[in-house]
């Protein structure tokens, strides 16, 4: 299937391939414009650095990030997790997109820019409605699905996954229980106690799931999360 | 609990935050120009006000040297005189200007003019108000729509 970026707009959905970018940049000067990133997976990390300015802070990261992904073309952002005497604990989110050339090209000419995977837009969603503060979430977005650890309104963990993945998590749910509490205290947060599962059949989750968690039910469509 | 955000450029692409950077940068030094400019016009001003101020000192130091007469050079006479002139013209304010200023050993001549009336009055005890001097007879000049120029005749105590 051919890479696509679609436009959305409060009356329509345009949807355009990637050589069609620069056509796409002219339709898009000087506006501001908000890019929703769907299936990328973003990576996380509990980095420990001395303790220093904003902008140096940046500049560790970015040095942080070269030699991880041996590049520097990728979109992350970071939060402070603890704070000591001489060093600082960051929880930095890398998303190593393969449409960061296609964004330059197509977003170049834009006024402003904003840049939101989906994992965040659902969250902030969330959040609007004030639910889901401290949190694991499952939620099946358009045949793709998101695992995601909230703290604070802030997701700390995401994987991403196929649909026919979540019969084998369902089944191994007891490793990923494991893997989410030892991945999480690393972050110094213990695994949230409610569970919510967006747009996936009740059927499906198992009684020991139900037990274990406080479990929440919600259908929410991608057009409700672009547009709350 | 996490702290609350620190990036303040969340996932933005490198390109955009350089260029992010860039206009801050601009609007850095646009700033700083402004406020250059700002510094330069309210320095000129300034100059151009303590200027004005200036030659009004002059005219005054001018004033006060080409019309007083001091005929007396010994100096502590020079001195005590000196003294009795920094009075007078200290009594000068708005509506109260000096035309004529004549001195000798002995007595002060001033030809003043009040842009109002009520000013005398003040003015006259305020003369009355230095030690060493007296106020000898005052004469009305000159009378036309409340102002009015006196000659006062002042002797020294």
């Amino acid at each position: 299937m051919d890479k696509e970026i679609q436009l959305f707009s409060r009356k329509r959905i345009d949807t355009f391939k990637y050589n069609q970018v620069l056509e796409l940049s002219q339709k898009l000067k000087n506006k501001n414009i908000k890019v929703l990133l769907n299936r990328e997976d973003i990576y996380t990390s509990a980095l420990t650095l001395p303790l220093c300015s904003k902008d140096s802070l940046r500049e560790l990261i970015d040095n942080e990030i070269r030699f991880y992904f041996k590049k520097s073309e990728i979109l992350y952002d970071y939060t402070l997790l603890k704070k000591e005497k001489q060093k600082q604990r960051i929880l930095l989110s890398c998303i190593n997109t393969d449409k960061y050339e296609a964004m330059k090209k197509a977003f170049e000419l834009c006024k402003s820019i904003e840049v939101a995977p989906i994992q965040l837009e659902i969250v902030n969603y969330l959040k609007s409605k004030k639910l889901a503060k401290d949190a694991i979430l499952v939620v099946d977005m358009e045949g793709c699905l998101y695992f995601l650890a909230v703290n604070s309104y802030r997701f700390v963990l995401s994987y991403i996954g196929t649909k026919c993945n979540l019969e084998i998590i369902i089944k191994n749910i007891n490793n990923i229980k494991e893997f989410y509490t030892n991945t999480l205290s690393k972050f110094y947060i213990n695994l949230p106690k409610e569970l919510f599962l967006i747009n996936i059949k009740d059927e499906l989750i198992p009684e020991e799931l139900i037990k274990e968690f406080n479990c929440n039910s919600l259908n929410i469509s991608k057009k409700e999360i672009l547009y709350a | 609990m996490l702290k609350k955000a620190i990036n303040v450029y969340p996932f933005l692409p490198l390109w955009y935050i350089e260029k992010l950077e860039k206009e801050k940068e601009k609007n850095y030094k646009l700033c700083l120009s402004l406020l250059f400019v700002l510094f330069s016009i309210l320095l000129i001003f300034n100059y151009s006000y303590n200027k004005k101020l200036d030659s009004k000192e002059v005219q005054c130091a001018n004033y006060e040297v080409d019309k007083v007469e001091i005929r007396d050079d010994k100096k502590s006479n020079v001195n005590k005189e000196k003294e009795i002139i920094e009075k007078l013209l200290s009594l000068r304010e708005e509506g109260i200007i000096y035309e004529e200023f004549s001195m000798n050993n002995q007595e002060i001549g001033l030809l003043i003019s009040f842009q109002d009336r009520k000013l005398i009055n003040k003015y006259v005890d305020n003369i009355k108000a230095i030690n060493k001097i007296e106020l000898k007879d005052m004469n009305l000049i000159k009378e036309e729509e409340g102002k009015c120029s006196f000659q006062l005749n002042l002797s020294f105590k």
